[in-house]
């Protein structure tokens, strides 16, 4: 039993999943729109562990949540919260997020389990298996680091850009 | 909260739909991925099902055995000495469930990959790691909070976001 896979690596955290996001996020021009991109990429583990630890659910009866399906819902039932002008763009960009949040869950490996119900109502378990599901916070300093850089200098770097 | 009592069924629509959706989900998984829980209750009905058993403490001080606990304090014990590299840290494998014969205890098998590892993972020391991804967790939602209110703050009137340049 000694050559099995050493990963040793906590989850995908949300960090990862905010970096992600942020990157999407670099040539969305409205403000308003990114954070809420930002947002639709945090939502799907913030909803999930919230069933999961507030309401002691089982993992099954979340994860739902964490799917495309899901996704459509929870990004929807999010736009109506905003008036008539905003909601259009609110669900695209929470939606956006979403997806953002999918992909980079899907890329993990689950042992070839399946990481992700992707299209649910299939049960299908999905994943591409290319890191193991905890590498992400060893990056999430990194990644954080490079986030508030990012949001400290950009004014600076898109008017270079502009004159450019 | 709502503009109208239309925009209110729909959102709450949403939400039955929603909560429809992981009662459904919560109902097939319990015959398409059942626990080792299940299992145990009911071998014979999952008698060759492939388990996926996830970040499971392994104790090595009950007298050289190695013994591993399951999500629901379900006791695994390793046949055999066991693998030393185990000891204190977390293990992920995914198995068959091997329970309806009768005669011997149920047991699960460690599936192996195409290169013949063993599908198992060392977590390390999982708990320890999961607080720091939570206060790492915690971080970003603050800055998600701080750039959410940047972007719409000056206006929140709880429940409604408005466009930039007031209501």
């Amino acid at each position: 039993m000694g050559d099995f896979q050493e990963a040793g690596r906590p989850i995908a955290d949300l960090a990862a999943h905010f970096a992600a996001a942020y990157l999407c996020g670099l040539p969305i021009p409205s403000r308003q729109a990114r954070a809420l991109l930002y947002w639709g990429a945090l939502l799907p583990d913030l909803c999930f562990k919230g069933l999961l630890f507030v309401f002691q659910s089982s993992i099954w009866f979340g994860e739902p949540i964490h799917s495309l399906w899901g996704g459509v819902l929870v990004s929807y039932a999010c736009a109506l919260l905003f008036e008539r002008p905003l909601r259009r763009m609110a669900f695209a960009s929470i939606l956006g997020g979403y997806l953002t949040h999918l992909a980079l869950d899907v890329a993990k490996d689950n042992l070839g389990m399946g990481a992700v119900l992707l299209f649910f109502p299939s049960m299908k378990l999905y994943e591409c298996g290319l890191y193991p599901p905890e590498t992400s916070l060893d990056w999430a300093p990194f990644a954080l680091g490079a986030v508030f850089l990012m949001e400290w200098f950009r004014p600076t770097l898109f008017e270079r850009l502009k004159k450019s | 909260m709502f503009s109208d009592r239309f925009l209110y069924g729909k959102f709450l629509s949403t939400l039955v739909l929603l909560w429809g959706s992981c009662f459904y989900a919560r109902w097939r998984a319990e015959e398409l991925y059942p626990s080792l829980g299940q299992c145990l209750r009911e071998p014979v009905r999952h008698e060759g099902r492939v388990l996926g058993l996830r970040a499971m403490p392994v104790d090595t001080s009950e007298s050289g055995k190695t013994v591993i606990y399951d999500r629901d304090g379900i006791r695994i014990e390793v046949l055999g000495a066991g693998d030393p590299e185990w000891a204190g840290q977390y293990v992920s494998f995914v198995a068959r469930f091997v329970g309806a014969h009768g005669e011997e205890p149920a047991h699960l098998e460690i599936l192996r990959d195409k290169e013949g590892r063993p599908r198992a993972r060392l977590e390390g020391d999982f708990p320890k790691r999961r607080r720091w991804m939570y206060g790492v967790s915690l971080l970003v939602a603050a800055m998600g909070v701080l750039l959410f209110a940047r972007a719409f703050a000056w206006n929140l009137p709880w429940g409604i976001f408005r466009k930039r340049g007031g209501p």
